[in-house]
């Protein structure tokens, strides 16, 4: 009985995972067997360019992330007030927002006479730090909510154990609550990566330029056509499953 | 026991993929070929029919203004509208292969460009534009600005302007084209220069005519502290309205149903009057992708792909769009309607639709009864060359005189002749009635449209030759 409801699961599962796997795999051999597009989009500076571009700024947001949102999810683990529902709600908001308005929201800010912008000696519109707004806005949700149980899971006892044989907070989270946390809080931070990589429609309301790798690929489409486009897709995701596999291979190393 | 159950599950997982992958999930080419026109049509009378129309973004507000009288008109049909740029929107056609019913581009000459002959035959014009400025009150020097102006406006340092993309959206080679056309109507051979090439690589090769040369987009590299370059025209909007920019070229449409403040440039640089495509022909813009597209008056086009699902419908739906209601539609909505619409293949194009619609040019090898005559009254010899008639009337300005208007009579000779200011000419009739006036005198006439007849300004009547046939210049 049990081996045949696993049997039905491990068929449902394949389902799933042939969902996954066919439209990626379906992307990247048509881009790969066009090889002649596909090498010379491989070999164009601009093309990787902006895919190193794209690399580092969700890389940027995501440590921006980590810095500000960690912390953030270790209050809201630890702590119960009034109108937490509201915060916990508010911080899945960037979710749900259609990126274009999110993109919109975001110019009205860190344009040059948006809120913040017009103080602000960065500048966000055309530029990189745009980019990286726009990705940590659309991202950082992420980071927060899978951080926020990771520290959930924690035994608060140990921590307290830890307090009462004189150890800080500080000493406390940095040495108990974060490792401990930490499997959680690396997936989280993948995650926003991996969100940041993808996003396209907030950015170029704020930053059409310097392009980054989605910029292009929309670009391609639209001048050249859907071959050039598919091709850097397709490089994009080789290097975004490349990475995928390095981080999953160093958490397993690490555990 | 476990081993038994990893290796079992690990064996259905990989047979389950195997199988799906080799029954040839991965390589589906499609063929973009030949497509059936025989699809079928009787999902009418069925329920819910889901009309699908994509659309240019500037055409947004009145098609969504016709939907509604569609869906009131025809409340079994659900109209979904997608809006994007008007190449990508036809690339969705010829390259995703959505199922569209009804396609309509802000340039009417895209789509015998690129769905001809596979995906379409034949192209109703059926709504004109032009360029303006937009900007709002917030706009540095807005309450300077003005139609004589506006270019040393957009030259001042503390000015940022917008365009769209050349590459992406019409809305931005046109509008670019607007500023190299200003070069010759203000007499000012440096506003291109300074507005658009001292802050991208976009370039122009300029000698009788201009051609203008866009990078790829990531080599456009705009000076993003003078100009912003946005995929489309709708991504300045924000651009405008954060004051992130002070102005942006636009359609009107798009500057009326925003209401926006905006300046009217005037008709020999707006791209908005079909009778000076002649002036607009001066400037071509080459695109990255090595198309060339040439400064035309702006002609929104509408088409039924020949893979429509629901043709029925979807005649229906542009029969509304190009009636009197769809007109009066695009009127109030700042796109001057075409009335009546014209077509390019009157043949190609539903019956329904016939009367609806004139032909832009008569064929020219439809054999008919009275051949020799119809050729004569439909071409005009000058020198060693023929023209049509509506050769003439679309590369030409219009003009009026004494109360008539016809087509430019220097402009018609300018064409068949190198210099025309070496000869006299002689206009002869179809009756053999000539008369002999020299290139000054046909700068004060023109060829009237009903009867052919020349008319000049300041010759008497005799003058007049009657249903012209031949220009013939002599020494």
């Amino acid at each position: 009985m049990k081996e045949k409801l696993i049997i039905a699961f491990a068929i449902l599962g394949a389902l799933v995972l042939l969902f996954i796997l066919i439209p990626l795999a379906n992307l990247i051999l048509s881009a790969i067997f066009d090889t002649q597009i596909f090498i010379e989009n491989l070999t164009d500076e601009v093309v990787l360019k902006s895919i190193l571009l794209s690399f580092l700024s969700a890389f940027l947001a995501t440590l921006l992330a980590f810095i500000f949102g960690v912390p953030l999810a270790y209050f809201l683990a630890r702590k119960n007030f009034y109108g937490k529902c509201f915060i916990e709600g508010l911080i899945d908001v960037p979710v749900v927002v259609p990126h274009t308005v999110a993109g919109i929201a975001l110019l009205t800010v860190f344009g040059t006479h948006g809120l913040i912008g017009q103080f602000s000696f960065i500048r966000f519109v055309d530029a990189i730090p745009g980019i990286i707004i726009a990705m940590l806005f659309v991202s950082i949700p992420f980071i927060i909510n899978y951080s926020r149980e990771g520290f959930e899971s924690v035994d608060v006892r140990l921590e307290n154990a830890a307090r009462t044989l004189g150890a800080t907070p500080f000493y406390v989270f940095l040495k108990i609550s974060f490792p401990l946390a930490f499997r959680n809080i690396f997936v989280g931070a993948v995650m926003t990566w991996a969100r940041a990589m993808s996003e396209f429609g907030a950015i170029v309301m704020i930053a059409y330029y310097p392009m980054i790798a989605t910029t292009i690929i929309y670009d391609k489409f639209l001048t050249t056509g859907l071959d050039a486009s598919r091709a850097v897709a397709a490089i994009l995701l080789i290097f975004c499953l490349l990475v995928f596999i390095l981080l999953r291979l160093l958490i397993k190393k690490k555990k | 026991m476990a081993n038994i159950n990893k290796i079992l599950i690990g064996i259905v997982v990989l047979a389950v993929i195997g199988v799906v992958l080799l029954s040839g999930c991965v390589e589906e080419k499609q063929t973009s070929g030949n497509i059936s026109q025989n699809i079928t049509q009787n999902a009418a009378n069925q329920g819910n029919i889901e009309l699908k129309v994509f659309h240019a973004g500037s055409l947004t507000e009145p098609l969504a203004e016709v939907e509604k009288e569609f869906e009131n008109q025809h409340k079994n049909i659900d109209v979904q509208r997608e809006a994007a740029g008007s190449v990508q929107t036809i690339k969705k056609v010829t390259e995703l292969h959505k199922d569209v019913d009804v396609v309509a581009s802000a340039d009417a000459f895209l789509i015998p460009k690129m769905m001809y002959p596979n995906y379409s035959d034949f192209t109703i014009k059926f709504a004109t534009n032009d360029i303006v400025i937009a900007y709002t009150n917030k706009s540095n020097y807005w309450n300077e600005i003005n139609e004589d102006n506006w270019y040393q406006i957009l030259r001042k340092d503390d000015v940022k302007f917008g365009f769209s993309n050349p590459n992406n959206d019409p809305c931005g080679y046109r509008s670019i084209m607007t500023m190299q056309l200003a070069e010759f109507k203000y007499n000012d051979s440096k506003i291109f220069d300074d507005l658009v090439e001292k802050n991208t690589n976009i370039k122009a090769n300029c000698n009788s005519t201009c051609t203008i040369v866009v990078p790829n987009s990531t080599q456009i590299n705009p000076d993003t502290n003078k100009v912003m370059v946005r995929s489309l025209e709708m991504e300045l909007i924000s651009g405008l309205q954060s004051r992130e920019i002070d102005y942006f070229f636009i359609y009107r449409s798009v500057a009326v149903q925003q209401k926006f403040n905006f300046i009217e440039l005037p008709s020999k640089i707006n791209l908005g009057d079909d009778s000076k495509n002649k002036i607009y022909n001066r400037v071509n813009v080459k695109l990255a992708n090595g198309q060339v597209q040439q400064g035309n008056a702006i002609v929104y086009g509408v088409t039924i792909p020949k893979n429509a699902q629901h043709k029925k419908e979807a005649v229906e739906f542009v029969k509304l769009l190009i009636s009197k209601d769809g007109r009066k539609i695009f009127e109030n909505l700042g796109q001057p309607p075409l009335n009546p619409a014209i077509v390019d293949n009157i043949s190609n194009i539903p019956i329904e639709l016939k009367e609806f619609v004139i032909e832009e040019k008569p064929k020219e090898n439809i054999p008919t009864k009275d051949a020799s005559k119809t050729d004569k009254t439909s071409t005009l010899k000058i020198g060693e060359k023929t023209f049509t008639f509506e050769e003439l009337s679309s590369q030409c300005e219009k003009k009026e005189i004494n109360n008539q208007t016809g087509i430019a009579l220097d402009c018609i000779i300018k064409k068949g002749i190198d210099e025309p200011e070496k000869y006299t000419y002689a206009l002869i009739g179809s009756d053999g009635y000539q008369k002999t006036v020299t290139f000054e005198d046909t700068q004060k006439g023109i060829l009237t449209n009903n009867e052919s007849q020349v008319v000049f300004e300041h010759l008497p009547k005799g003058y007049r030759v009657r249903d012209m046939v031949e220009i013939r210049p002599s020494k």
